[in-house]
């Protein structure tokens, strides 16, 4: 297990050096020039130009330019932002714990709301109400979030008013984002595992454990639901990540502080250096999220260890 | 231009009407719209809740460029002077000035006994910090810098009186000192401070509260003794706090101010504004001066070097049917490259240059391109228009460069839309890889027009500038040489008159709407106005308890 795990960490260190001079050349390389697109919507002159173009490095070489980088990146400095003026790091701190807040309680309504959906379901006869409990769910995957949001809003927020409709202040303001953002995720979950559930029932080793005349509900929770859970983990883990980053729609829709947000403007930007510092966060938590996925199936299905 | 809808009192209304005609006198139309509901006598206290469409990135309006920034930091900084709605400059910190003859040398005479919120005091030592600093490429300031031109130094005469120098004749400098941008910082808090941090001035609030990417909150400055010529009252602002809160979403925006969870929201789409004011909300209106939206032809690009080409592409477009439909008849279409609330807006362009699609046909006709299936063809080249567009949703504009396509295409002109975020955008520009461009800029004095129009101003991959036309025409930048040299306000008029007619003759630009600020307000929110640029104002705001 030890050793399973030094070599995902090593490969992860590889993955995290690999992603951040992808982003840091991709930036560079696609059109539009970070300098330009801070002053050119507005008359100015060649000298603040200049001056910029000095400050961030930009007049030199694009591989003189990553050396520097990553000289300062070592030392843990991640930069300036070229809008703010204030140093990514902060930036970035200021606005994790509201997107860590939103994905925190999102993941858990999904895994929640998912899972008793999908056991749910599973134990539902054929018929039309598990024909229009699956439709209901097809239905929630496919709503694009932002219209899923405003609708909670329109009805929660403007209409009702029990909750603020933009902003992070207290439990309230997070209740119809993280709802938003739970809902497709969590009808995936609830599909998959419904999936899942029906498939390992028909599996002969069930057949087994009932023939042994365990009860059904041993059967389900011991032998079907820990099967059925693989999938489901493996999605739930790769949804943090994408809740991460996906959030953009629901933190502009809400209004929100984060990181989904900053980063797209920062792109839109070409606010170069807040752009890598996003990345490099990206790539950290999809690979701490993926390996404690992996630690999970280890614990669950003791064939992976 | 009044389109205010909603409890208009009378006094209220027997003022504007004063205004405007005063205006009309001074040759320029006010913009503004008075939101003056008759609620009786202002009240003090409550938090006024704003609701802005962007987000602030950078406090400081002598650094940053923002809309937003110059929006909230009004509030904070004073200014020199001041810019009534009509236009007129009048005293503000600077108790009266004068220049020069050739317009390169200032000197202002400064109001005493006022001190910045940090208690600082405010004097000729601070002018010349301020002016100073935005000179200063270090500082890095992305538009104000541009606003002062040729500066060479400031001289402190005495305690009160300063002397601004200038390398060559500046006149657009007085105008330029009304801005946010120029407004003045506490030189101690500005020097301890991070650059782009929370700013202090003499106005009526100080920062109070930052959350990052989501609200800001000014509080009264219960010390204020500073006089602000564009106000109502004396003495502290009526509430005790402002907070701007970034809603960018249009849809939240307005549904956040129909239920009140804000009492004043800005950038409301056109089709949301008649249900709010059915509701009981009261819409105030502005047109904003400076540059309207409008497309720019790239007269260097091989087929639009021609006159009549660029002539049959403004011929062939029905501007004034596209701005109606699109807007509800709540903005106005645009005549010229000045916008019509602009000082020295060329009034005889109204109704010059209307649709003529017969003509527009002639003249491609006489300049040798004729038809070829769908459209216009010569030595076997298609006449094509690259238009370089922003894909940013704003102002439903993806719906004009449409409408253009299709009416351009009538008279053979295939428009072909490039539809780029602006980072690509602007690097097209600088190439000079487009036929058609587009821009609008936002600014209560004619100078604009040498950004857009002044040789020295054409982009380039080495220069960030605005001539998108690529306007090289040394008749142009004599009239505007003559206007920049002078403060005879009928010899700039004159000069920025010809730019006007010179541009929409030669059809290097066609104007399509000119710019509306759209701001809806509460029930028991009183007393907001716009300065001359379309911008809010607090001071006189005040909540009914």
């Amino acid at each position: 297990m030890l050793a399973f795990l030094i070599r995902r960490l090593l490969a992860g260190i590889f993955v995290l050096i690999g992603a951040t001079a992808l982003s840091f050349f991709i930036i560079r390389v696609i059109p539009g020039d970070a300098v330009t697109t801070l002053l050119g919507g507005t008359p100015t002159t060649p000298e603040v130009e200049a001056k910029l173009r000095e400050q961030f490095h930009l007049d030199q070489p694009i591989f003189v330019q990553y050396g520097l980088y990553m000289q300062d990146l070592i030392q843990g400095d991640l930069g300036t932002s070229m809008r703010s003026h204030e140093p990514v790091s902060t930036t970035i701190k200021d606005r994790l714990p509201s997107t860590m807040k939103l994905t925190g309680l999102a993941v858990a309504l999904a895994l929640a709301g998912g899972t008793t959906l999908g056991i749910f379901g599973s134990l539902l006869p054929r018929g039309p109400l598990e024909r229009l409990l699956s439709l209901f769910q097809f239905g929630m995957v496919s709503m694009p979030s932002f219209w899923l949001g405003l609708i909670l809003l329109t009805i929660f927020s403007f209409h009702y008013g029990w909750f603020p409709a933009t902003g992070d202040r207290g439990w309230k303001s997070l209740v119809l984002p993280a709802c938003t953002l739970a809902i497709p995720s969590g009808a995936v979950i609830a599909q998959l595992l419904r999936d899942g559930m029906n498939q390992v029932l028909k599996e002969q080793y069930i057949t087994t454990a009932r023939a042994k005349g365990l009860r059904e509900l041993t059967v389900r929770q011991r032998h079907a639901l820990r099967n059925a859970l693989i999938p489901v983990i493996t999605v739930a883990g790769v949804t943090v990540g994408s809740l991460l980053t996906g959030s953009v729609v629901i933190e502009t829709v809400f209004a929100r502080p984060g990181i989904g947000k900053l980063a797209v403007d920062s792109i839109v930007n070409k606010d170069l250096p807040v752009v890598q510092g996003i990345v490099l966060l990206a790539a950290t938590v999809y690979l701490v999220t993926n390996l404690i996925a992996d630690i999970l199936y280890a614990a669950i299905d003791p064939r992976i260890r | 231009m009044f389109k205010s809808r909603g409890g208009q009192a009378g006094p209220t209304r027997a003022l504007l009407a004063v205004s405007f005609v005063v205006a009309l006198i001074l040759g320029s139309v006010p913009s503004i719209s008075l939101a003056a509901q008759d609620a009786g006598e202002p009240q003090s206290g409550g938090r006024l809740i704003f609701a802005l469409n962007g987000e602030l990135t950078c406090f400081d309006p002598q650094i940053s460029a923002g809309d937003s920034t110059n929006l909230v930091a009004r509030s904070v900084l004073d200014s020199l002077i001041g810019q009534k709605a009509d236009g007129t400059l009048v005293p503000w910190l600077a108790k009266s000035w004068e220049a020069n003859e050739d317009v390169t040398q200032f000197t202002f005479e400064l109001e005493t006994g006022i001190t910045f919120s940090d208690g600082t005091p405010f004097n000729a030592d601070a002018v010349k910090f301020n002016l100073d600093r935005i000179a200063n490429p270090e500082t890095g300031s992305q538009y104000a810098i541009s606003l002062l031109g040729p500066y060479e130094s400031t001289t402190v005469v005495d305690e009160d009186t300063v002397q601004v120098n200038f390398s060559e004749g500046f006149s657009p400098f007085l105008q330029a000192l009304s801005q946010p941008n120029l407004g003045m910082l506490s030189p101690t808090a500005t020097a301890e401070g991070q650059p782009c941090g929370p700013v202090v001035g003499t106005g009526p609030y100080v920062f109070s509260e930052v959350n990052p990417s989501e609200s800001v909150v000014l509080a009264r400055n219960e010390n204020y003794n500073s006089i602000n010529p564009l106000a109502a009252h004396e003495g502290p602002g009526y509430v005790d706090e402002i907070e701007f809160r970034y809603i960018p979403d249009d849809a939240v925006r307005v549904g956040s101010l129909s239920s009140e969870q804000v009492n004043v929201a800005q950038v409301i789409p056109p089709k949301d504004v008649q249900g709010l004011t059915d509701a009981g909300f009261t819409l105030l209106s502005a047109d904003r001066p400076g540059a309207p939206y409008q497309i720019f032809v790239n007269t260097e690009s091989e087929q639009w070097s021609d006159v009549r080409v660029r002539q049959a592409f403004q011929k062939s477009l029905d501007i004034t049917g596209i701005v109606e439909t699109l807007y509800l008849g709540l903005y106005d279409r645009a005549w010229s490259p000045l916008s019509q609330p602009t000082v020295g807006f060329d009034a005889s362009l109204i109704d010059s240059w209307p649709q003529d699609v017969d003509a527009a046909n002639a003249l491609l006709d006489e300049a040798g391109w004729e038809w070829n299936g769908d459209f216009r063809e010569k030595d076997g080249q298609r006449l094509v228009a690259r238009w370089q567009f922003i894909s940013t949703g704003r102002d439903q504009r993806e719906l004009i460069a449409q409408l253009v396509k299709e009416q351009a295409s009538e008279v053979g002109i295939d428009v072909q839309i490039i539809s780029v975020g602006i980072a690509e955008y602007l690097q097209a520009i600088q190439n000079g890889d487009y036929d058609l461009g587009e821009f609008s800029f936002v600014r209560s004095e004619p100078d604009i027009l040498r950004n857009l129009f002044s040789s020295s101003n054409i982009p380039s991959p080495e220069r960030i500038a605005q001539n998108y036309s690529h306007v090289n025409d040394p008749q142009v930048d004599a009239w505007l040489e003559t206007a920049i040299g002078t403060l005879d306000q009928d010899v700039r008029n004159e000069a920025y008159a010809q730019v006007q007619q010179w541009a929409i003759t030669n059809a290097v630009v066609v104007p399509v709407y000119v710019q509306t600020e759209l701001t809806v307000v509460a029930p028991g929110t009183n007393g907001l106005t716009y300065d001359v640029q379309a911008f809010p104002l607090f001071y006189d705001v005040w909540l009914e308890q």
